[in-house]
């Protein structure tokens, strides 16, 4: 790597650092693990609790011996284990993107990525977190939308088959081919920024294309009281 | 005979129910040019055009690279199609829509004309009613008003539904403005394309002449190919801007029907509302008899607070037809008067409903057929796209600036 490439890595490193899309994604990350680690704390107290209140219902009938302490405290372990192990975050694989309900596939097609993200060259690296931003934008509407209706086919098989096959595409390519031109005068790395800049004005589209019922009715209703109340001068 | 219904007379004199005059296919040639495009969107346009004949000229004939640029031309344009025949399905559904509410509001008029035909008092027989032609027996004109009393209700609720009606008419024109508004900005971008592809094909064909001695080679590659794709998106954005053109003016003359019914509409309700009013008036005069007519009261004051108009008519008119009523040997005429308006009001309508439907169906027939026309084309476009999907992404030279 010549002097030049490395200053321009370089740059590019503190330009992503410092792009906006990816500290809404970074700060969303820890969000998320909070959220996560809060929630798994609490279930550890209200399973050390469970057991300490059965402990104690046990002995009002039984005297309580070490045997019966030893009991109680294997119980909590294995109740502990099990939440625990359960709380880790699961890897998501693009197979089940396929079939995960429309309603909840933007957040694991982000999470995905996320995952993704270290695999991917720098350059697409900001790509990726402008489409996690459109991604979490989508969740609403899509959470509305009828799953038999076209343009939600259309929304899964963009997120849900072809982002994701585009990445795996790409990971599967040998790390050392993918910078430079193959024999065969292709470019793993430009191929992949042209895909995931297709997808990212997809989204983009997308988005406007679900909204646009909405902006119409609201435009509609903002015009049709004009005419009800002002008269057709209005407007 | 001054006075309320000389006034009716002359407001009716103002309703004319204008049917709107059927849209003709608009032809692919003169479609465009109707949406102007400032200087500064032809440099643009202009520039774009140049910076891709620059290109092709500078790629071999033979290499990926020409067949790639070759490959943007057939894509050329073909959002900007999709957008504007996405609407076409919308623009076609209108009308016909429009031609169903007419259907309803058609209804409550028809069942407020029967109503009304049973109060009027042309119908009725006023003279004092005699037991076998001898005695007198009961008061025919008291009967006469008690009818009114058991109308009121049923007239009520016609007028409700027909104010609701209108209200659908309204929307349905809020509807109207906004398409026409999006419309507008389609036929913008088609138009922006139209220019691109008839400058390309201009450059196109003197930049072949001028390599025929040079390049022979390239210059057949350019008309075979590049010139020949060029002409074919051509005539697909030229149909295309014909059929949004003509949906664009069958859109206004949807809204120009629902403008002349609500119209109508209106001048019904008021002309309806000033009857009953009168008779009010008139029973009072005649029998002594104080006819309580509670749900056209109520009526009146959410009529008069919606149409303007019909306030201000009601307002002069109620102080004309007590002075006449008070003052009138003849205050039944002044009500039949009253009558002989809705009748009038409501012959209008019909008229008005029958020519509008004549010209609302054969703009639906033609433009049916023209948005038949150009799904082939549309059609031919989804295929273009279909290949670039499955080829790599090239950035679209043509691209159009939001």
């Amino acid at each position: 790597m010549s002097d030049s490439d490395r200053a321009i890595e370089n740059a590019n490193a503190v330009l992503r650092r410092v792009s906006e899309g990816h500290r809404a994604q970074l700060s969303k990350r820890r969000a998320r693990r909070r959220r996560r680690l809060a929630g798994t704390a609490k279930r550890l107290g209200v399973v050390t609790i469970a057991a300490l209140v059965g402990l104690m219902i046990l002995n009002a009938f039984l005297p309580i011996g070490s045997g019966m302490i030893l009991l109680f405290l294997l119980a909590t372990a294995i109740a502990w284990g099990v939440i625990l192990m359960a709380s880790v975050e699961p890897e998501a694989r693009p197979e089940e993107l396929a079939t995960v309900d429309l309603a909840r596939l933007p957040h694991r097609t982000e999470r995905w990525l996320d995952q993704q993200r270290a695999a991917l060259p720098a350059p697409a690296m900001r790509l990726v977190d402008g489409i996690g931003l459109k991604l979490d934008m989508l969740a609403p509407q899509l959470a509305t939308l009828d799953p038999r209706e076209p343009a939600a086919f259309e929304i899964r098989k963009l997120i849900g088959e072809e982002l994701p096959e585009l990445i795996d595409g790409y990971r599967r390519v040998p790390a050392a081919l993918r910078g430079g031109e193959s024999r065969l005068g292709l470019h793993p790395d430009k191929q992949l920024l042209d895909g995931l800049t297709v997808v990212d004005e997809e989204l983009a589209r997308m988005t406007e294309q679900l909204a646009a019922g909405d902006l119409h009715k609201l435009a509609t209703q903002g015009r049709y009281l004009e005419l009800k109340y002002r008269g057709d001068e209005a407007g | 005979m001054a006075g309320a219904a000389g006034s009716n007379d002359k407001t009716d004199m103002d309703l004319v129910l204008q049917p709107p005059t059927p849209v003709r296919a608009v032809p692919a040639e003169k479609a465009a040019g109707l949406v102007p495009l400032d200087d500064k969107q032809r440099t643009q346009l202009d520039e774009k055009v140049e910076g891709f004949v620059a290109n092709l000229i500078a790629a071999d004939a033979n290499s990926p690279e020409f067949g790639k640029q070759v490959d943007a031309i057939t894509n050329m344009g073909r959002r900007e199609i999709a957008e504007a025949a996405g609407q076409s399905n919308r623009f076609l559904d209108r009308p016909v829509k429009a031609m169903d509410k007419e259907g309803s509001v058609g209804t409550d008029l028809a069942e407020l004309r029967r109503t009304i035909e049973d109060l009027d008092p042309g119908r009725h027989a006023m003279a004092p009613r005699k037991l076998l032609g001898i005695l007198p027996f009961g008061n025919r004109m008291k009967n006469y008003f008690d009818g009114y009393k058991s109308a009121q209700t049923h007239i009520a609720a016609i007028l409700a539904r027909l104010a609701s009606g209108k209200d659908e008419l309204l929307k349905d024109n809020a509807a109207i403005d906004v398409e026409r508004q999006t419309l507008w900005t389609a036929m913008g971008r088609l138009e922006q394309m139209i220019h691109i592809s008839k400058a390309l094909d201009t450059r196109l064909e003197t930049t072949a002449d001028e390599l025929e001695h040079q390049d022979p080679a390239k210059a057949k590659a350019i008309r075979e190919t590049a010139l020949f794709y060029v002409r074919q998106r051509s005539t697909d954005l030229l149909t295309q801007m014909a059929v949004t053109v003509q949906g664009y003016l069958a859109l206004d003359l949807v809204k120009k029907n629902n403008v002349e019914l609500v119209k109508g509409v209106d001048r019904a309700s008021t002309t309806t509302v000033a009857a009953l009013r009168t008779a009010v008036t008139v029973a009072q005069a005649l029998t002594a008899q104080k006819l309580v007519l509670e749900q056209i009261t109520a009526l009146n004051t959410t009529t008069a607070n919606i149409i303007d108009s019909t306030g201000e008519l009601l307002r002069t008119q109620t102080g004309q037809i007590h002075q006449q009523a008070a003052a009138s040997t003849i205050p039944l005429d002044t009500l039949k008067r009253a009558f002989q308006n809705i009748y009038t009001t409501m012959d209008t309508i019909d008229a008005f409903k029958v020519q509008a439907l004549a010209s609302m169906k054969q703009t639906v027939d033609v433009l049916t057929d023209e948005v038949g026309k150009s799904r082939g084309y549309i059609a031919r476009a989804e295929g273009a796209q279909q290949a670039t999907l499955t080829g790599s992404a090239a950035p679209d030279p043509f691209r159009l600036e939001r």
